[in-house]
């Protein structure tokens, strides 16, 4: 049985629980609120400690204090609402701006209902309910992996709580509700209790309990989680923008955002590979095919946008274009060259291609969409790229195919010649040239000359520059791009964090992150190395695409939000290596080039990540996609997951069935034989007097101050003596064990050991009393 | 008052308590708004308060499962007498249980809650029973009941079978010296004296005088042979033969009864009952108390506590009676004639005295509660 301290420090710590995860959900919303939520828990702990030591307010001065309080919660909610701007009342839509606000007022709510010097059950279900609704509260307004572990703490206190409150009801530890009191005249309840572990024993206990019991209920709560159908209404969102690693096509890149990004698992769009030349198995794309989206060549004050020029660099003549009515075929590639079929759905708002995107001069477009009239081919664009420009069927997803060469990704993309009619002009090439904040340029300019230094540049990238810009020149401009690239991946200046922030707000964040804080997602490191090579006369875009794929089985690819990814395109030159125009003996590529480090595939990123780190990475990817992202989609992937797991091992499960009911109709068996009917033969008290009784008749009387096992051992001596009692001679040691164990060692006595007991003592009986 | 013969069903099996409809109430409120609004972890905390219930009624059914509780037998007591309702429990399960055990007796419950029996354990718990009237109430079988352990469900089983409780009437208090000289007043004409002496406080015939010894009572010092010897002496008395009693009690009530007739009645009871009780603790040889008007309801025995109880059993349960039979000469006894004879009435005893002096040819001494003797003090007046 709990003592009252134990009960309260059990509810306490349920408040504190629900405090702490209502706090935390209200930390991003409404900071002076998590505050407050300290304070209460605070308050708590003061109270837990002094409740029983100092006199607390009568019933109708507790309720003028809860007034007060309510009355001041109110007026604040009000002077948030009164104020200029900044609450959540004006970020957040209505009413959902005001949910923030109640969460004060439940708190504050529960010390002032403590304050109360003579609770009854009433009141502590009051406070229950308060902090039950304050969880509820903080639901709505977090859904990520610490708001969950601290209600799942908050989960165990309430069991533990409940369990202990249960327990000082039915105990009669706590009065009933008055109401209730004078409808049922029933005498207080008496407590008989068999259990003597010291308290704070018994408090660990019973938290392990709960503990187990949260479990247990875990085990019916989560299988119904997964299983029920979800809402087809929109998800719950308070409005806030959804800060998190995703493709985002038509939306500005904003450097300036802080704070940290999550993962979202959910998926993006699919691919199904297979070989070009016909039915079969299909090579596997390689460990990291980038699949790019858009590409972005304006950079202004942290923001990239996406630049209208397009360099005139391809001639729509190379390409073999379809007559009207000729079915569409994909270029030839190759014996190893893929046909992958996309499927994106609309909302994505964007066309994916595998990159880079290989194409062949007198050869049809490799992309083409796939209409009801058969595929229609994608005209290729001045900058080298495809583009569609024919409107599609209106429908849930786009699918178009596009033929890629084999072999894996490659960073070096087709080579380009410059239209010959507008001519390869400095002017032609400075859209990818601009924006470069002079702080970068000099940052860059130190970088360059100590690569330089450290010989992993040519010296003559500064010795010999170019004489009108006082740039490198074209033809270091590859290996300076590489260089660079692979500075900011490997070199270990640089750490990938999804923990974006700002160390000084006034630079430029392209500056800062470069400077300070040397620290981002591939955003910054994209941004950073485009900026670089702008610099240093490197004509460079950032695309903005996906980078990985899940492979389904059977040529079938998803990729997902976390895949995607940001990287950067150089265009530099080479010599051309077949016949070329007089005085033009180069061409052009597209470079791709990642400059985020290696270690960027997780959740944080630090590079030589610990075991904690990937066991945490790997709790909050699960999170995300069973717990905070579980929708219609995951449930459907989850069951065929699931159906298809338990088709490989039903007879795993089937085993483990049986094994479970085997052991189940063994207890069952067990606990039928073990029920005796209710005996009416006390153990203790009469036990051992039975027997002194028993044995008096035969001359055995214990001695002054003899105890009762040296008692047995001397009438055992002394039954050995007589041949008609020898064999029973161990009978007192037995009685006297059993007697023994049920007073002094808390091991009450079994009805078998019982039964065998009472077997052997009417045996010495009757050797005792010849003829009786 | 008596109580009602018929209780209804104590409740049993697995039931939803109160405080188990609210919590299920609020979680498929936080559910549906959950799952509405796709709030996935609201959701989950709802299905996690359904699982608690889910795991309350297991384990609620699991505590009840093998524990067994009985009434320890206790007879028939008198209203003024303090009692405890006994319980055995006993746990025939292979875990330690908790669970609540509940005595319903009349419109009296106790409850106990037996925390942590261990398995294979038992436990007697006690309550003081609050039956503070006279009556025969009927006790529900017992109830073995478990809500362990959050309450939300409650599993409750009974056990045992149902069990009378009987209170006798409340005792008043005797003077012995004063009942010791009605009887040898009104018993004068036809009854020996020397019973009448032995049922005041164990006095019977002097057999002489001896020196005072510290312990013996004023009353007893022989003043004149005191003076004689010019020290304290005290008579000292021979044990006497016992004398019987046979007590008739007529519980009458008029056809359509005022408060004051039921109060002459509990009075009469009362009164029937401190003589019986007094006449049985002064170890007298027999005690045969009857009952007017409920049949043949004579019974007889020797004068003991325990049968006084016994004997007494009828009157927990009689509720007045406008006319009735009196009871047959021979279920009076044999030795009727060496026996104090009393009547004790609600009403004028001389209806009923009469008529059996004529029935057996002997007269009986008349007591009756509206007119109580002056050595009888009734029991206080009992509110509520």
């Amino acid at each position: 049985m709990p003592t009252p301290a134990t009960f309260r420090l059990a509810t306490y710590a349920t408040l504190a629980a629900a405090c702490a995860a209502l706090g935390y959900a209200e930390s991003a919303l409404l900071p002076e609120a998590t505050i407050l939520m300290g304070v209460v828990v605070a308050a708590l702990a003061v109270f837990y400690v002094a409740e029983d030591r100092v006199a607390l307010l009568s019933i109708p001065a507790a309720n003028r204090v809860g007034g007060v309080i309510g009355g001041a919660a109110v007026l604040w909610v009000v002077y948030q609402h009164a104020r200029p701007a900044g609450g959540p009342v004006e970020a957040l839509p209505w009413p959902a701006g005001l949910l923030p606000y109640v969460g004060p007022v439940l708190a504050v709510l529960m010390p002032a209902k403590l304050l109360r010097e003579e609770k009854h059950a009433g009141d502590y279900w009051y406070l229950q309910a308060a902090a039950l609704m304050a969880v509820a509260l903080g639901c709505a307004l977090a859904d990520d992996t610490a708001f969950f572990l601290l209600v799942s703490l908050y989960a165990v206190c309430l069991a533990w709580g409940l369990g202990l409150f249960y327990l000082m009801r039915a105990g009669g530890g706590v009065e009933a509700v008055p109401e209730r009191r004078t409808k049922t005249p029933v005498a207080p309840p008496r407590l008989h209790d068999e259990d003597h572990t010291p308290p704070a024993v018994a408090a660990r206990r019973a938290f392990g309990r709960a503990a187990g019991w949260v479990l247990l209920a875990a085990a019916v709560a989560v299988p119904a989680f997964f299983l029920v159908p979800r809402s087809a209404g929109s998800p719950w969102d308070l409005g806030r923008p959804r800060f998190e690693v995703g493709y985002a096509a038509d939306q500005m890149l904003d450097l300036t955002r802080t704070g940290t990004l999550r993962v979202n698992r959910d998926a993006a769009f699919e691919v199904d590979a297979e070989p070009a030349d016909g039915p079969g198995p299909a090579p596997p794309l390689g460990d990291e095919p980038r699949w790019r989206g858009a590409t972005y060549t304006d950079y202004a004050a942290g923001g990239w946008k996406r630049g209208e020029a397009r360099l005139p660099l391809v001639r729509k003549a190379a390409f073999k274009l379809a007559a009207p009515g000729e079915p569409w075929e994909p270029p030839e590639f190759g014996p190893r060259a893929l046909k992958l079929t996309f499927a994106v759905p609309t909302r994505l708002r964007a066309f994916l291609l595998a990159d880079p995107v290989f194409w062949l001069p007198g050869e049809p477009s490799p992309v083409a969409t796939l209409s009801a009239d058969g595929p229609v081919p994608w005209p290729p664009a001045a900058d080298g790229l495809f583009h569609l420009v024919t409107p599609l069927d209106p429908g849930p997803v786009h699918r178009y195919v596009q033929a890629v060469r084999g072999g894996g990704p490659q960073d070096l993309g087709p080579p380009l010649e410059f239209d010959p009619v507008r001519g390869e002009t400095a002017e032609a090439v400075r859209p990818l040239l601009g924006g470069v904040p002079p702080g970068v340029r000099a940052w860059a300019d130190r970088l360059v000359a100590r690569l330089v230094d450290e010989y992993k540049l040519p010296r003559e990238v500064k010795s010999d520059p170019d004489p009108v810009t006082l740039l490198p020149r074209p033809a270091y401009h590859e290996r300076l791009a590489r260089e660079l690239a692979r500075h900011f991946a490997r070199s270990g200046e640089f750490q990938y964090s999804l923990k974006l922030r700002r160390q000084d707000a006034g630079l430029d964040p392209v500056e800062d992150f470069l400077r300070k804080v040397r620290a981002g997602h591939c955003e910054r490191y994209a941004s950073a190395l485009v900026l670089v090579l702008r610099s240093q006369g490197v004509p460079a875009q950032l695309v903005l695409g996906f980078k990985g794929a899940d492979a389904e089985g059977g040529g079938k690819y998803v990729v997902r939000q976390e895949h995607a990814h940001a990287w950067v395109e150089a265009l530099v030159p080479q010599k051309a290596s077949g016949p070329s125009p007089p005085g033009n003996n180069r061409v052009w590529h597209w470079l791709s080039l990642d400059p985020t480090p290696a270690a960027a595939e997780g959740i944080d990123g630090v590079v030589n990540r610990s075991w904690w780190d990937n066991a945490l990475a790997g709790g909050k990817n699960l999170f995300a996609e069973y717990v905070a992202g579980y929708d219609a989609e995951a449930r459907g992937r989850t069951i065929a997951r699931l159906t298809a797991g338990l088709a490989r091992g039903w007879w795993a499960a089937a085993l483990l069935v049986v094994a479970l009911a085997a052991v189940r109709v063994r207890r069952a068996v067990k606990h039928g034989r073990s029920t005796p009917a209710l005996a009416t033969v006390p153990i203790c008290g009469e036990w051992f007097g039975r027997l002194v009784e028993l044995l008096r008749h035969a001359g055995h009387r214990p001695t002054p101050g003899q105890t009762p096992a040296e008692f047995a051992a001397a009438a055992g001596d002394g039954l050995r003596a007589n041949a008609a009692t020898a064999p029973l001679a161990e009978v007192p040691r037995l009685w006297v064990a059993a007697y023994y164990d049920d007073r002094f060692g808390g091991r009450p006595i079994t009805a078998a050991r019982r039964d065998d007991l009472e077997s052997l003592f009417a045996r010495l009986r009757a050797a005792l009393t010849p003829g009786g | 008052m008596p109580a009602p013969a018929s209780h209804p069903e104590p409740p049993t099996g697995l039931r939803l308590t109160s405080v188990g409809l609210a919590w299920l109430a609020f979680a498929l409120t936080l559910g549906v708004v959950g799952w509405f609004k796709t709030i996935n972890i609201l959701l989950l905390l709802a299905d996690l308060m359904g699982g608690l219930l889910v795991v309350n009624a297991a384990l609620a059914v699991r505590e009840v499962r093998g524990v067994r509780a009985a009434r320890v037998a206790a007879g028939p007591r008198f209203a003024d007498e303090p009692a405890d309702a006994v319980v055995r429990v006993e746990n025939t399960g292979t875990r330690p249980a908790t669970v609540e055990v509940v005595d319903a007796v009349g419109l009296a419950t106790a409850t106990w809650l037996v925390h942590q029996l261990p398995a294979g354990g038992e436990a007697d718990v006690r309550q003081p029973r609050g039956l503070n009237s006279r009556g025969r109430f009927a006790g529900d079988p017992l109830l073995v009941a478990s809500g362990h352990p959050f309450g939300f469900v409650r599993q409750a089983v009974a056990t045992g079978g149902p069990a009378d409780v009987v209170v006798l009437p409340s005792r008043g208090r005797i003077d012995p010296d004063g009942l010791r000289r009605w009887l040898h007043t009104e018993g004068g004409g036809g009854l020996a004296k020397r019973p009448l002496r032995r049922v005041t406080a164990d006095q019977a015939d002097v057999r002489g005088v001896r020196p005072y010894r510290p312990g013996d009572g004023i009353r007893n010092i022989h003043w004149r042979s005191s003076a004689r010897r010019g020290e304290p002496m005290v008579r000292e008395y021979d044990a006497a033969p016992a004398p019987d009693l046979v007590l008739v009690v007529e519980p009458w009530l008029p056809a359509d009864p005022t408060a004051a007739d039921r109060r002459a009645l509990e009075a009469a009871l009362s009164l029937a009952a401190t003589l019986a009780w007094a006449w049985a603790t002064c170890g007298h040889n027999r005690l045969t108390v009857a009952v007017v008007g409920a049949g043949e309801n004579v019974r007889s025995g020797p004068a003991t506590e325990a049968f006084a109880r016994e004997a007494l059993a009828p009157l927990a349960g009689v509720e007045g009676t406008f006319e009735g039979g009196l009871p047959r000469p021979e279920a009076l006894g044999r030795g009727l004639g060496g026996a104090v004879r009393v009547v004790v009435s609600s009403r004028s005893p001389a209806v009923v005295a009469d008529a059996l002096a004529r029935a057996v040819g002997r007269p009986f001494l008349r007591l009756a509660a509206t007119s109580p003797p002056p050595w009888y003090l009734p029991p206080p007046a009992r509110t509520g």
